[in-house]
């Protein structure tokens, strides 16, 4: 999976492409503590958009990285979700954790 | 009764050896000893898994562990008195039922010090996850019911013969309950023909568009075979459930988010058994997955995903 990241204002956005699976997260991991650690940014956007596949593993990072913005004070939200990626997120009812669009 | 031990030539499958792991022996009210094992960090979330009839712990895959290790849950596992390396009893001496099983699975969580948990039941494991929530809610964060139902008794009379109960829900489907009856009746003889015995009742429990995971169900067979010392001991499931009442109205009294997963393809414990398990529990969610009663290596992954997100969003209420 591929992630370009990107900041406008106290809002960040990493722009994921690819499968989302257990194989990406080191690199997950490693865009968004950059992310976390930069004191203006309030808000993390993950673009999925270019996401086509996405599995339980994907869903524990997912959860991961709430806990470590919601220590720093930060909100995560997930954006352009679809097809199986949109199925996957409705069966973990994850609409209930994040905001989804 | 006997306890099982150790044996160093037992098959584990530990393909995921990275993962922090505590072994714990219990024992029980009723003086049995059980092997259970915690895996992921002991801060993780717990979360107990609680196996269907006659099956050890290990049939949960470590793969399926390994995930909801990764979503942050210290995971635990257990082989189920008469399974496993877990004490055998005979059971015209020492008769139990269900109610002792609940208490075995409240047991376990008390030897790993957890004082509340996320359950998961499947099958028969879900009949003791409906008592232990029962009768100790505070020691629940979250129940998962996945193939199961509030009344076995349907499924015990076509299986072990006797009078069909008044019940509203149907028993299992024709194909399953010849595999049994002839099964029963022609018992295997050979190493061979059990291990061909085991693989056609396996696949019976498989549906839905995966299809049979034959693969999955050799690695898995292959690394139970030799850790029931008395594999005969495990028909005392049987026995205890036969012997349990159904939970058609208690379970009307579970006060807990609770998440009810079945498959569409269930021909063991048909679709209706678990519409009508999520509709007597008080606000349950009822999720309808392409699956038969097992969704091991078929299904896992939108049953982690469910249990992830189920569990998840109880803790973040809470």
């Amino acid at each position: 999976m591929q992630i370009q990241a990107t900041q406008h204002n106290d809002t960040a956005n990493l722009r994921l492409n690819g499968r989302f699976q257990f194989d990406s997260h080191r690199e997950f991991r490693a865009a968004y503590e950059q992310v976390l650690s930069e004191p203006a940014v309030r808000t993390l956007v993950l673009d999925f958009s270019g996401v086509d596949y996405l599995d339980s593993s994907a869903l524990g990072m997912l959860l991961l990285l709430k806990e470590k913005a919601g220590a720093v004070g930060k909100s995560v939200e997930l954006a352009g979700t679809h097809g199986a990626v949109r199925q996957v997120l409705d069966v973990a009812s994850f609409a209930r954790l994040f905001k989804i669009s | 009764m006997s306890d099982g031990q150790p044996e160093k030539t037992a098959k584990i499958d530990r393909s995921c050896n990275s993962l922090e792991r505590q072994e714990c022996w219990v024992r029980t009210p009723d003086g049995l000893r059980l092997w259970s094992e915690r895996i992921g960090p002991a801060d993780g979330r717990p979360l107990l898994l609680i196996m269907g009839a006659m099956n050890p712990g290990l049939v949960w895959p470590e793969g399926f562990c390994a995930r909801l290790v990764a979503a942050g849950h210290a995971v635990i596992r257990y082989d189920a008195r008469d399974t496993g390396w877990s004490s055998s009893i005979d059971f015209a001496v020492h008769p139990y039922t269900l109610d002792e099983m609940a208490a075995d699975a409240l047991a376990v969580l008390q030897a790993h010090g957890v004082a509340r948990a996320a359950v998961v039941g499947l099958s028969m494991g879900g009949y003791v996850a409906q008592l232990l929530a029962l009768a100790h809610p505070e020691r629940l964060s979250a129940l998962v019911l996945l193939s199961t139902s509030a009344d076995h008794r349907p499924y015990m009379a076509a299986t072990l013969g006797g009078d069909l109960p008044d019940s509203p829900l149907p028993g299992p489907e024709s194909m399953f309950i010849d595999h049994v009856r002839r099964t029963v009746s022609q018992p295997p003889q050979t190493p061979a023909a059990l291990v061909a015995a085991q693989r056609e009742g396996w696949a019976l429990t498989y549906g839905g568009s995966a299809g049979v995971p034959w693969q999955h169900i050799d690695t898995m067979l292959a690394a139970v075979a030799g850790r029931n010392r008395e594999p005969l001991a495990a028909f005392n499931h049987a026995r205890a459930v036969a012997a349990s009442p159904d939970r058609l109205a208690a379970v009307c009294h579970i006060a807990l988010p609770t998440l009810v997963m079945h498959g569409l393809h269930d021909a063991l414990l048909p679709i209706a058994h678990g519409r009508d398990l999520a509709q007597r529990i008080p606000g349950a969610r009822l999720l309808e997955l392409d699956m038969g009663h097992s969704f091991m290596g078929a299904c896992d992954e939108a049953v982690l995903a469910a249990i992830i997100g189920f569990v998840a969003g109880q803790a973040a209420q809470q």
